[in-house]
């Protein structure tokens, strides 16, 4: 995971730790997007919040939902997007701004990984599947849906979407008799 | 009488309606920020227009010394006569006061030099939260790039640069943000979702407010919505006027149309209720 602190970006350009104008957020942006562009393939971003007193939704949109939309339109490959936020305010406008563009980002709190929430738009049977792989670890499909209680082709259609929002990563594996099963893990 | 925004509205309908020249402030006991803002909004708007108009100045001294500080006089100036002269108000001085931010005019590059200003100034109070301050400080993100964005999208109107003043009372702290551009509808129906024929100017702040915007990008168009919450999740307050009508927003959003004098621009007045003296 690469991990780099916004408030960093923002003495870069000169803005303080209260930033909230869609044109001062394109000269961030560009950086998040030069940071996505310089990470391996499948790696993740973490973008650390520490720091940042006052985030606007236009602010919000243009350096987090924006590069989001991007990569979950595959633009930059196979990679992910978390954020660690702790100040509970500061997720006010970003929510709504990724509810916009119909996207959901994980949000981890302290220094911990496996302390994680989501924040956007994601229905509550995604969240519930998100969790339960979050908790298992890598999990087969299979394994996930008898855990759930879902019908494998259920469970599969919930692990391909959160797949697409960018929230899992879906790998093949080789399973018993050399059938290949699908496994799920969380990004964070 | 005390001027608001609603007197300043009946300001709106005695002048532009062509009738009246004089805006009559002798009894003139109380002014707020969103009064001031719509008053100087209303002079430079008449002058654009080729009308002469004369303010009749408050008899009240407090008041008078108010207006100045307030920079009303300084923001008048060249927009209108007096009924007597105004230089004499500067010997009141301009003690430094954090409970005013007097009128600021909105110039290209200044949006951040403008928030800035208002949150030291909301800072130096022990009474207001931090949670007021931060709140405060994303709605005037939001309304101030708005007037650049969507008053003059086309950067035509040279006279569209917007206005803002702050007053903090022991128990309200007072917003107000304005501007003279082409209005909410006009933005707004510049994107051929919201056609004119169905978004009259009520429909059009209402879709404004919901996150509808003149850009066909979906993510856009948030701002309005986001300053809505952001008021409404400290306690306070908004009326959003725009064409001929403004919506008032509860704390509760209790919504209510009220019905104006068609006037270009939108302004936006903020109330917050602070949770006492110091």
């Amino acid at each position: 995971m690469q991990e780099i602190r916004l408030i960093d970006i923002l003495r870069k350009h000169d803005l303080g730790s209260r930033v909230g104008l869609r044109e001062e957020g394109q000269r961030v942006k560009a950086d998040i997007e030069a940071a996505i562009r310089a990470m391996k393939e499948k790696d993740v971003l973490l973008i650390d919040f520490t720091g940042v007193e006052v985030l606007s939704h236009s602010f919000a949109d243009e350096i987090i939902a924006l590069p989001l939309s991007r990569l979950v339109a595959r633009e930059h490959g196979e990679k992910y997007l978390v954020i660690r936020i702790d100040k509970d305010e500061l997720c006010e406008d970003l929510e709504g701004a990724l509810r916009k563009r119909d996207l959901a980002l994980l949000r981890l709190r302290g220094s911990g990984r496996r302390t994680w929430t989501v924040l956007g738009a994601l229905s509550d049977e995604l969240r519930e599947t998100l969790k339960v792989i979050g908790d298992e670890g890598p999990i087969a499909t299979g394994s996930l849906a008898e855990r759930m209680g879902l019908k494998l082709q259920a469970c599969s259609n919930r692990v391909v979407e959160l797949g697409k929002q960018h929230l899992i990563r879906r790998s093949r594996v080789e399973g018993e008799r050399g059938v290949k099963n699908e496994n799920a893990l969380a990004i964070a | 009488m005390e001027l608001d925004a609603s007197t300043a509205e009946a300001f709106v309908r005695e002048t532009c309606n062509g009738s009246a020249n004089t805006i009559d402030l002798k009894s003139c006991s109380f002014a707020e920020v969103s009064g001031l803002v719509r008053l100087v909004l209303l002079a430079r708007h008449l002058t654009l227009r080729g009308r002469t108009l004369q303010v009749l100045i408050p008899e009240d001294e407090g008041v008078q010394s108010y207006l100045e500080r307030a920079n009303a006089f300084r923001e008048l100036d060249g927009l209108c006569t007096f009924d007597q002269p105004i230089e004499h108000l500067q010997r009141h001085g301009r003690y430094p006061t954090n409970k005013l931010v007097e009128l600021r005019p909105l110039q290209e590059g200044q949006i951040r030099a403008i928030v800035e200003c208002f949150s030291d100034g909301l800072k130096a109070h022990r009474n207001i939260s931090s949670e007021i301050i931060d709140a405060v400080d994303r709605v005037l993100f939001e309304t101030l790039q708005n007037i650049p964005d969507h008053a003059n999208p086309e950067g035509t109107i040279g006279t569209h640069y917007g206005l803002a003043a702050l007053q903090r009372y022991s128990w309200r702290l007072c917003l107000s943000v304005g501007d003279l551009g082409v209005g909410i509808r006009q933005s707004l129906t510049g994107n051929p979702q919201f056609p004119p024929d169905r978004y009259d100017h009520v429909r059009a702040i209402e879709a404004a407010i919901s996150g509808a915007s003149r850009h066909a990008d979906i993510g856009r168009g948030g701002g309005l919505m986001s300053v809505v919450a952001a008021v409404q999740k400290i306690g306070g307050g908004l009326r959003v006027r725009s064409g001929d009508s403004a919506i008032v927003i509860a704390a509760d959003d209790e919504r209510h149309v009220e019905p104006c004098m068609l006037f270009p621009g939108t302004q936006i007045d903020i109330t917050v209720p602070l949770s006492g003296r110091t």
